[in-house]
């Protein structure tokens, strides 16, 4: 049975990606301009535009099919792993990924591990102290730090420890000192939802009956909190730190862009600037896949970990 | 909770007393328009209190007048996104089979994306400027309110009171409007409000990318943006109008937080 559930979930998940590249493809292709005409002027911008040319360009280019003929090629060519060639650079598209993967990819995680850190303490911390003036200043941190702006966090960041005292690089990616402002304030922006949830989980669980047993049996609190209450709350935290990676995606764009790191969202928002339309294309169509993989596995886990979830699949 | 309705009292005040501030701001810092090449760079003063720019305009009175023309776009926006939101939420949890389905598949294809992402996008292939902004941020951010209606009305549609109306042959859209919608306003309140800060910020992220609102308008992020240049020189550029920023979102988000405690104490919105 469960094996059948994760099967119609991928079926589902396929469709979804086959929709979103639908909705990526046709943004594109009815954005106003011809691709063949706006590589010409990318590759030359003084010289005009010779008929002849545009339409040899756009027969190399494989745009000159209607909607569904060049959304065929560009869906074929995916499968065979090309997204298709970089305007700016003549470069592959999945070349110029890869190349600056890595650097968002740590960031990302790194944040998402120094969120995970900050949010269980804070959270546990403002449970323990429920009501108390510690939890009262928790509370306000949380409210306080969804209101500043990543961006001018960033800046604030970087002035202080850049400009006035020297200790971090404040540009470019050289080693871990580099990581150190963008993973504080990206790691920091998405702790508040963080110590939210742990605090609504840890109150509602430690009310709950099973809690009660374990007082009456005599078990100390702290090893009630750590064998017992903290693994039920693992699961909402999971797919907290699945949902985040979506906004972090989007955060990291922004972040990368003030540090100057080499990342895939700096590179975007060139492309973006530039009107590098392959690379726009390719870039936000891996970004959602990447974001379905994680919902996937987010439900995977559930479906794994959760004896309620596996039972319920189970009846069924 | 005596405690949390004098809190809420008192931050609508100060928000309406604030909000009236920058309201008005435009005819109290008519000469913040004005450029004054003599008095570019200055550090915070009595003159200008937040300092002047790099064409020696007063940061104080723009940074209220940008943050007017961000607070109107994020109210036209919210009220988009509440629409859209209400017409696809309460029709696919109503009615629920395959028009709910079909609704599920747009809502994972619109949450396939990262929404920061989405608008640049889209204000790429339109061309920047304010419609477009309305528009990307339209077009991302109603989901959030279409899942929440959706589920308050799956959950509210199964209640004795409402087969009750049902079986007494009242019409879908009497039951919709008359029964079913005032109950998914209690949740709605807090949510608008906090979606209210979410989009001032979204949308002085956009204008710091450049994507945004273009110059010579004032606005926040835009402001941020131009301090850049002059980071070393004169960070209150920077730093002033991105504080104001901040007071005004906070002051959104702790009311919302207080309404949600106030109105669902069960519920948690603020992760959405």
């Amino acid at each position: 049975m469960r094996v059948q559930a994760i099967i119609k979930k991928l079926c589902t998940t396929l469709v979804t990606a086959l929709l979103v590249a639908l909705l990526c493809f046709s943004v594109m292709f009815y954005s106003p301009g011809n691709p063949a005409e706006k590589l010409l002027r990318y590759k030359d911008p003084t010289g005009g535009l010779n008929q002849k040319t545009v339409e040899m360009y756009a027969e190399k280019l494989g745009t000159n099919g209607d909607f569904f003929e060049q959304f065929g090629d560009w869906l074929a060519g995916i499968l065979k792993g090309d997204f298709g060639i970089s305007f700016k650079t003549g470069l592959p598209v999945l070349h110029e990924f890869t190349a600056r993967a890595g650097c968002t990819i740590s960031l990302m995680l790194l944040s998402t591990l120094l969120a995970l850190v900050v949010g269980l303490a804070l959270g546990i911390l403002s449970t323990l102290y429920h009501n108390k003036i510690l939890d009262k200043i928790i509370r306000f941190f949380v409210v306080f730090n969804m209101s500043v702006p990543s961006f001018w966090m960033a800046l604030l960041l970087l002035w202080i420890f850049s400009i006035q005292f020297h200790l971090l690089p404040s540009f470019g990616f050289n080693g871990f000192s580099s990581l150190i402002l963008p993973v504080t304030v990206l790691g920091l922006s998405y702790s508040s939802t963080i110590i939210r949830m742990t605090k609504s989980c840890l109150m509602d669980n430690l009310s709950s009956a099973y809690v009660v047993t374990a007082r009456a049996k005599g078990l100390s609190e702290s090893s009630i909190m750590i064998r017992h209450v903290l693994i039920n709350i693992a699961l909402p935290i999971i797919t907290l730190c699945g949902t985040n990676m979506t906004s972090l995606l989007g955060g990291s764009v922004i972040i990368e862009n003030i540090y100057g790191l080499p990342g895939l969202g700096n590179y975007l928002i060139m492309a973006i600037m530039v009107k590098d339309f392959p690379v726009i294309l390719g870039f936000v169509f891996i970004f959602a896949l990447f974001i379905m993989l994680i919902n996937f596995l987010v439900d995977l886990t559930y479906t794994l970990i959760d004896p309620r979830v596996r039972m319920a699949m189970n009846e069924k | 909770m005596k405690n949390n309705k004098h809190i809420i009292i008192a931050l609508t005040v100060l928000t309406a007393i604030l909000l009236l501030f920058v309201i008005i701001s435009p005819y109290l810092f008519s000469a913040s328009y004005d450029l004054d090449m003599k008095n570019a760079l200055q550090a915070p003063n009595s003159a200008h209190l937040f300092g002047s720019d790099n064409l020696g305009r007063d940061l104080f009175g723009r940074s209220f007048i940008g943050l007017r023309l961000s607070l109107a776009l994020a109210l036209v926006i919210q009220i988009t996104c509440l629409f859209m939101g209400a017409i696809f939420g309460t029709i696919s949890g109503y009615y629920g089979g395959v028009i709910d389905k079909v609704y599920i598949m747009i809502q994972d294809v619109v949450m396939s994306f990262p929404s920061l992402i989405a608008s640049l996008c889209l204000i790429a292939m339109l061309g920047p400027g304010i419609h477009t902004l309305i528009i990307a941020l339209s077009c991302t951010g109603w989901v959030t309110y279409a899942r929440l209606i959706r589920s308050e009305v799956v959950s509210l549609k199964e209640l004795d009171y409402i087969q009750g109306a049902r079986a007494i042959g009242a019409s879908s859209g009497y039951v919709l409007f008359r029964h079913i919608l005032p109950n998914v306003l209690r949740p709605l309140i807090p949510l608008f409000t906090l979606m209210i800060g979410h989009t001032v910020l979204a949308i002085s992220g956009l204008g710091f990318l450049g994507f945004g609102v273009q110059p010579p308008t004032a606005e926040i992020g835009l402001m941020i943006k131009d301090g850049l240049t002059y980071i070393t020189r004169a960070p209150w550029m920077i730093l002033a109008p991105g504080l104001l920023l901040c007071l005004y979102v906070w002051l959104f988000n702790a009311l919302g937080d207080e309404l949600q405690e106030w109105l669902n104490p069960k519920k948690d919105y603020l992760h959405i």
